[in-house]
């Protein structure tokens, strides 16, 4: 041993020591004053509910915003999805846990608050939701990301103290806003938007004005920016009109939050497969319920450039579930999924074709296909969010309760006749399909702007 | 990799033994591969451009060395010097040079120019205003003969990319820091051991002073509108010390870090809150950039050897490229412009007002009354004028900042307070109480009681005090370490 090691490791070493016996005393009076568990509130507000929700819950909901009545002033049927879905299982305890801005990745870790052998005191199922949105570059490059991720360190068993220090030296994904928009701008600028790989998309922000009309696939757009370009470009000399100048935002808004493919590389992606990795070891059910974006609007203000691409990230999705859903079909543990866009446009068809309700609200003016719900379901009418009246909120519920239900059968957890104890609800402004709706929608300006997107992409 | 984060504590243990573990004289090439993985864990990009200002200016070097003419010499001087600046422009400045300017929209519509437009969007990397002006330095003084060539190119890359110092300084210069990097040198207890207390005292001071600083600084500048003018005032003041125990900090933590490896950082910061005026406060703050700046711009131009209008220009010069130098944005600009005025007033006029303070000494050779309270009021001053003058250094652009001088000095100028809204909650900037005791520990220490560097003053305690102080930092590190996540603030430079 060289002669510097004996006499500086002993001293080391010593230092070492104290520190850890500094640290273990600190932690046990960190937890013992109270002190941890006012910081956990304060960090993590969920992460005490987790806990709760573990404890206590048959069925754990785990939602982000689209799971609560978002808008109090237009939405007076406030019960949230998990509400709902607790009137639907009676016979379960349903806990909800959900906060604006979550996503799958945080799904994913707060897995790690599930005790130990949860499942065996009896079968349990934890509801999922996925927000196709979450997905996109907009929501991992939010500038909100870093306090997502940050109260993320609340969701482990680790020593209390040490998730303390971890949220002092920032040992979470910490980008801040500034390096969020950056690496945001970076994936509107590379990233392909290209479904084939043709190469009919060209960059439309330079050669359309040696475009002649071949029809749809010439103008496809490549990357997000040469389509943000290109529409300011054709607004600007529109800019006075009122209404185009109010919807303006919102086709900004829609384009970089839907214009994106998925693929297996995605991060939200491999937290999808993380999720059923860990539910599968802890034989826990887990349900997946794939909300349902707003493609009427969508569709309005960018046509089948842009749903198509929203069509083939939900599709991504739903093949995934499926091939869980069968997979998983057989043994003690099950995945299933539900595709809140196609149950419902299966549903309100059905009614539509046996005559039972002539005004579904499938259908808006300019767009009588069966495809999607009507925007005017969307309590956000100026941006692209899931919040979802109270009717279709019920409706998520009453389809996820049909899924975990089925487990339960199968499992013969549950034998008898489950009767949902839902209130009737009466319709009121914006709880049902409505047409009496009073909040403010968007419909008369994506008019006119449907006029100008017909004159101007063509 | 930042100093406070989870990854450094233990990149730098596993560095720290390898390199004594390796034979002397291969420890060097250890050390630049773990500076360069320092530096290239945030981008490998950043790594690779570091390398290239490193190739480019030990060439330079060579060439300034060996040419015989003075003709090619300054040639290759300006080519180091201008290839430096090209790329600091490039990384740091061009979309601020830009702006959003016709030209600019033009060059975006047009492919074979568009890259230009995009490279000025790009990251900027780490650190890259410190060790380009280190570089610079290099080069400028092998011209002026002070120095000798580094003939190895690794070595010369050693010297711009020591990690301790590489991204946020101090600015060492080759003299200095070359020869300690491949001394012979075996490890003492005594390095260790003030190492390791600058980088405690250093870590308490970013994570547990600065950044929980921050938390107040940030809610209140994120939306400054809400506030008072109390809550103005107070964000002012806390910016004032968060700014500083965050570079401090950081200095201290790259001094500590240094240390472990036998190496001497030089000291950054001196008690600058002490100055008695502007000119004394920047040979008080951030030593190695102020040095810098009078030993290749300010000495250069004119100094003040040659008249007030020289020193006024070369002043206003050395002033406006720091500002300049911080950032690349106009808050900056003024930052460092209301600097330079601050310094010609205190340099030209207010020295003029030094009979007031009266005699130096009274017949008993003690400091009198009247000219502690005239130092008192010079201190207070020189203080209140750099806080203020960090309102454009916080501010996110010039709109922002006039706003929050209206606040602080225009009773009711703008406030868009919601109190009293239904269900809507006025902002706060309460934030508990460590934050002002904390405050109150450090300006204690750093005004009054230390009279020495950290290391040096924490050696002059018994044991058990010692041992009190350190446990003391630690907890409070632990436990109530600023939340917020906020980078080094020079971190960006």
């Amino acid at each position: 041993m060289m002669a510097w090691m004996k006499d500086i490791a002993p001293k080391v070493l010593l230092r070492l020591v104290v520190g850890a016996a500094v640290f273990f005393v600190a932690n046990i009076w960190y937890v013992s004053s109270g002190l941890y568990k006012k910081e956990r509130v304060k960090f993590s507000p969920v992460a005490g509910k987790l806990d709760s929700a573990f404890l206590y819950g048959d069925v754990v909901y785990l939602g982000e915003s689209s799971n609560t009545s978002f808008n109090p002033w237009t939405d007076t049927f406030g019960y949230s999805v998990s509400e709902f879905l607790q009137m639907y299982l009676p016979q379960n305890r349903v806990r909800g846990v959900s906060h604006d801005g979550y996503h799958v990745g945080l799904f994913s870790q707060m897995l790690g608050l599930m005790p130990e052998h949860w499942a065996d005191s009896g079968r349990k199922t934890v509801v999922i939701t996925v927000n196709m949105r979450s997905f996109g570059p907009s929501a991992m490059f939010n500038g909100n990301e870093a306090s997502n991720q940050q109260e993320a360190i609340f969701y482990s068993h680790r020593r209390a103290l040490l998730n303390r220090v971890f949220v002092s030296l920032h040992h979470y994904d910490s980008r801040d806003a500034r390096e969020m928009e950056r690496a945001k701008t970076q994936w509107f600028r590379t990233k392909d938007l290209r479904l084939d790989n043709s190469t009919n998309g060209r960059h439309y922000g330079i050669t359309h004005g040696d475009l002649v009309s071949k029809g749809e696939e010439c103008y496809r757009h490549n990357t997000v920016k040469w389509w943000l370009r290109d529409l300011q470009r054709q607004f600007a000399p529109v800019s006075g009109d009122a209404d185009l100048a109010r919807v303006m935002p919102m086709a900004e808004a829609y384009l970089k939050e839907f214009a994106f493919l998925l693929d297996e590389e995605n991060p939200r992606v491999q937290a999808l497969d993380a999720i059923v990795e860990k539910y599968k070891r802890e034989q826990v059910n887990v349900v997946f319920v794939l909300l349902m974006p707003n493609f009427d609007h969508a569709h309005r203000l960018f046509g089948a450039e842009l749903t198509q691409l929203m069509d083939y990230n939900m599709d991504f999705l739903r093949k995934r579930f499926a091939g869980w859903e069968k997979e998983y079909n057989k043994g003690q543990f099950h995945v299933g999924y539900v595709d809140v866009q196609r149950l419902y446009s299966d549903c309100r068809l059905g009614e539509y074709l046996q005559g039972v309700s002539e005004d579904v609200g499938i259908g808006t003016v300019g767009n009588p296909c069966f495809d999607w719900a009507g925007g005017q379901h969307y309590t956000d009418q100026w941006y692209p969010t899931e919040h979802v009246d109270a009717h279709i909120r019920q409706f998520i519920a009453q389809k996820t309760a049909e899924k975990i239900l089925a487990f339960q059968y199968r499992d013969r957890i549950q034998t008898g006749v489950t009767k949902p104890m839902v209130p009737e609800i009466k319709p009121s402004v914006n709880n049902l399909p409505n047409w009496n709706i009073k909040m403010p929608l968007a419909d008369t300006c994506l008019g006119a702007w449907q006029g100008f997107r017909s004159k101007h992409f063509r | 990799m930042l100093f406070n984060s989870v990854i450094y504590w233990f990149f730098l243990p596993l560095v720290w033994l390898t390199y004594f573990v390796l034979p002397a004289k291969q420890r060097w090439i250890w050390l630049l591969l773990a500076s360069y993985f320092f530096y290239g864990y945030w981008k490998v990009e950043f790594a690779g451009l570091m390398m290239l200002t490193s190739v480019i200016d030990w060439w330079c070097g060579m060439r300034v060395e060996q040419d015989g003419s003075l003709g090619w010499k300054k040639f290759w001087l300006w080519f180091s010097i201008g290839s430096n600046l090209a790329m600091l422009f490039m990384f740091k400045y061009l979309d601020f040079a830009l702006g959003d300017s016709a030209m600019v929209r033009w060059m975006s519509d047009h492919n074979a120019t568009a890259w230009i437009v995009e490279l000025g969007k790009y990251t900027i990397p780490a650190g890259i205003s410190f060790y380009t002006f280190q570089s610079i330095s290099y080069v400028v003084d092998v011209y002026r003969g002070q120095e000798k060539a580094e003939h190895n190119l690794p070595k010369f890359m050693l010297y711009v990319s020591f990690f301790p110092q590489l991204v946020a300084g101090p600015i060492e210069r080759f003299g200095k820091l070359h020869s300690q990097l491949f001394a012979e040198y075996s490890p003492r207890w005594e390095d260790v051991r003030n190492g390791l207390r600058l980088v405690i005292y250093g870590l308490f001071l970013k994570v547990a002073v600065a950044d929980n600083l921050a938390s107040v600084v940030d809610a209140f500048y994120s939306d400054h509108t809400s506030f008072t003018q109390a809550e103005a005032w107070l964000a002012t003041f806390y910016f004032t010390f968060q700014v500083y125990t965050d570079f401090f900090g950081y200095s201290l933590l790259a001094q500590g870090s240094a240390l472990l490896f036998g190496i001497h950082l030089m000291d950054n910061f001196n008690k600058p809150f002490i100055a008695k005026s502007i000119p004394e406060f920047w040979q008080r703050w951030h030593i190695s950039l102020s040095t810098w700046f009078r030993d290749y711009i300010f000495i250069p131009v004119g100094g003040n050897k040659r008249g007030p209008w020289v020193l006024a220009l070369a002043a206003m010069l050395v002033f406006f490229t720091s500002g300049l130098w911080h950032g690349a944005n106009g808050t900056m600009i003024a930052f460092g412009v209301a600097q330079g005025f601050l310094y010609l007033f205190d340099r030209f006029v207010f020295k003029k007002l030094e009979f007031v303070g009266g005699h130096f000494h009274d017949h008993q050779g003690r400091l009198p009354l009247r000219r502690r309270l005239w130092d008192g009021f010079r201190t207070v001053k020189t203080g209140f004028f750099f806080m203020m003058t960090l309102v454009w250094f916080r501010s996110a652009t010039m709109d922002q900042a006039s706003e929050v001088f209206g606040m602080l000095w225009m009773p009711g100028y703008i406030n868009c307070r919601l109190d009293g809204l239904e269900g809507i909650a006025a902002p706060t900037l309460a934030h508990g109480l460590q934050i002002p005791l904390f405050l109150c520990i450090f300006l204690l220490l750093d005004l009054w009681v230390m009279k020495d560097r950290a290391d040096v003053w924490l050696g002059k305690f018994s044991m058990p005090i010692r041992w009190l102080m350190y446990v003391s930092m630690a907890v409070s590190i632990w436990i109530w370490g600023g939340a917020v996540n906020h980078p080094f603030v020079y971190f960006q430079f």
